[in-house]
């Protein structure tokens, strides 16, 4: 048997499909299906019953009519009613006199107070599962349902499933991707702390054979060891903290030139220690901006010291620090060397969580953290780099003019 | 007088190295060499034809496991005994430049080391490898 739907119907299916498409919120779909099928069917009431996956009770995910709100928080046990016939058998159900079905199940009726004479009931179901059941009741015009009605809420029904399924296959990858970050997120730190507490143990005992020998130089080098990586343990848990929280900057009126000379000075001594020349170049241009001068600084070092690293092995390293002012909205900042060079797969990589070139040298933490500051304050960072000839840095930043002026 | 002893400490972390040498001071009768990478700490063993060699795994490069296959291969250092200092992530059957723990061409290291190294631990292997 084939039962044709007339203009009207079908024109209701178009308008149930184009919804299930439109990628709305999974409630949102489903409402809007029941109302759809509430009004070309010409029913008084209708529901869509959902199958609560760990106890198969049958919930009334959305329910249209005058009883609806009063129907909506009604649990129903499997294989209750015809409803849960229809669930279990996994067959629609049409039943045009409820009074005579001993399927029929009363005490919806009696809670609401509606008064079902009629059900036509639906399974929802994709090729692989069974969501649950569509079911409208009581034709306004008193007739009963028939074949017509059946192929109508069977398509409806086939649609609405879709939507479903692809609701809960998304939410599951989701779920998926975030918890496979967390574990790299915790894979990561606690490679860092282990390394930190290594070098911890490492240095004490240093220091205890330093001081059972009187020896001054493992005592002090050890001491020193430990004093390093409690302040490497600082930046961590800094860098750990600017990076997990959802941040503004704290605006403020400085110097941007000012800032960064600041920070190329503090990198001074670092840079003579390992053969590497900073130069600074300011545009005088650039004067007072609005930003987050702890932020920036901290992004600032971040990239220094990085550009100082980068040269280590090269003879003449030379990293190169400017600022300049652009279409006279943007403040650049550039950071180059002339070291080692980032390959294009590392590139991709750059500011990724706990990717480092540098061993157990860095937090891995250093670019993501930098990228997320400057991504706060509404600015870019670029990178440009050529294995073996140089890398060069570039901050973006828009000059705001509420607080000072330039 | 017995002969002194030298030993060959490759790991990328000055500090752990500093850590080693300072734990092989309180033997007495050895003395050490050491190397930051990989590539220099075989071209030491092949120079300074050590009497053992520790060597870090988790290193930059080439790392442990890669030294110690190379090691392996060369007849000028097949014959030095090799302690490698391992991460807890190495243990976990993480694969580590493509090699798992104990693939090395059917050799073997001749001691396992997970860090953070026990210094009297590292005192008691080292003392039997050398046949203090």
């Amino acid at each position: 048997m084939a039962a044709s739907l007339n203009a009207e119907e079908l024109n209701a299916l178009i308008q149930v499909s184009k919804t299930v498409n439109a990628h709305l919120d999974l409630d949102t779909v489903l409402e809007s299906v029941m109302s759809v099928t509430t009004e070309v069917m010409q029913v008084e009431a209708s529901s869509m019953v959902l199958l609560d996956d760990e106890t198969g009770d049958l919930m009334f995910h959305v329910a249209r009519g005058q009883k609806a709100d009063v129907v909506r928080p009604i649990r129903m046990k499997p294989g209750e009613g015809i409803v849960g016939w229809v669930v279990e058998s996994a067959k629609p159900a049409i039943v045009n006199d409820v009074a005579n079905d001993p399927r029929f199940y009363n005490k919806v009726d009696e809670e609401s107070g509606f008064r079902t004479k009629a059900i036509l009931c639906v399974p929802l179901a994709t090729k692989n599962r069974l969501w649950g059941a569509i079911e409208v009741l009581n034709k306004l015009d008193g007739r009963e349902f028939d074949e017509q009605d059946l192929a109508l809420c069977e398509a409806i029904a086939a649609q609405a499933a879709i939507a479903i399924e692809n609701a809960v296959l998304h939410r599951d990858m989701v779920k998926t991707e975030r918890l496979a970050a967390i574990g790299h997120t915790v894979a990561g730190l606690a490679h860092c702390i282990k390394n930190v507490l290594n070098g911890i143990q490492g240095g004490s005992y240093m220091v205890d054979v330093g001081l059972r020998k009187g020896d001054q130089h493992t005592l002090s080098r050890g001491w020193e060891i430990v004093r390093k990586n409690s302040s490497f343990m600082q930046e961590l848990v800094l860098d750990m903290l600017t990076y997990s929280k959802e941040r503004q900057p704290e605006y403020e009126s400085a110097d941007l030139n000012e800032l960064i000379e600041a920070v190329c000075d503090l990198m001074e001594q670092k840079a003579k220690d390992q053969g590497v020349t900073i130069a600074w170049k300011p545009n005088p241009a650039l004067g007072t901006v609005t930003l987050d001068p702890k932020g920036i600084r901290r992004c600032l070092l971040n990239l220094v010291s990085n550009a100082v690293d980068a040269c280590n092995g090269v003879t003449g390293g030379r990293v190169e620090v400017a600022t300049e002012l652009a279409d006279g909205e943007t403040a650049r900042i550039r950071v180059s060397d002339n070291g080692c060079g980032i390959s294009a797969d590392d590139k991709e990589k750059l500011f990724q969580m706990f990717f480092s070139t540098k061993g157990s040298k860095g937090t891995g933490l250093g670019l993501p953290v930098t990228h997320k500051i400057i991504t706060e304050h509404g600015g870019t960072i670029t990178v440009d780099s050529e294995v073996g000839e140089g890398t060069a840095f570039t901050i973006a930043l828009p000059l705001r003019n509420e607080v000072g002026s330039s | 007088m017995s002969e002194e002893k030298t030993v060959l400490i490759v790991d990328d972390e000055p500090d752990a190295i500093e850590f080693v040498e300072t734990a092989l001071s309180e033997l007495g009768g050895v003395a050490t060499v050491s190397a930051t990478d990989g590539v220099s700490g075989l071209q030491k063993a092949k120079e300074a034809k050590p009497d053992l060699i520790i060597l870090d795994v988790q290193m930059p490069g080439k790392n442990g496991f890669d030294v110690f296959v190379d090691l392996k291969k060369d007849a000028a250092t097949q014959s030095i005994p090799v302690i490698m200092l391992t991460g807890v992530a190495d243990k976990v059957g993480i694969r580590f430049s493509g090699k798992d723990m104990g693939e090395f061409m059917g050799e073997e290291p001749d001691a396992y080391i997970e860090k953070p190294v026990n210094p009297e631990e590292l005192q008691k292997t080292v003392s039997k490898l050398l046949g203090l």
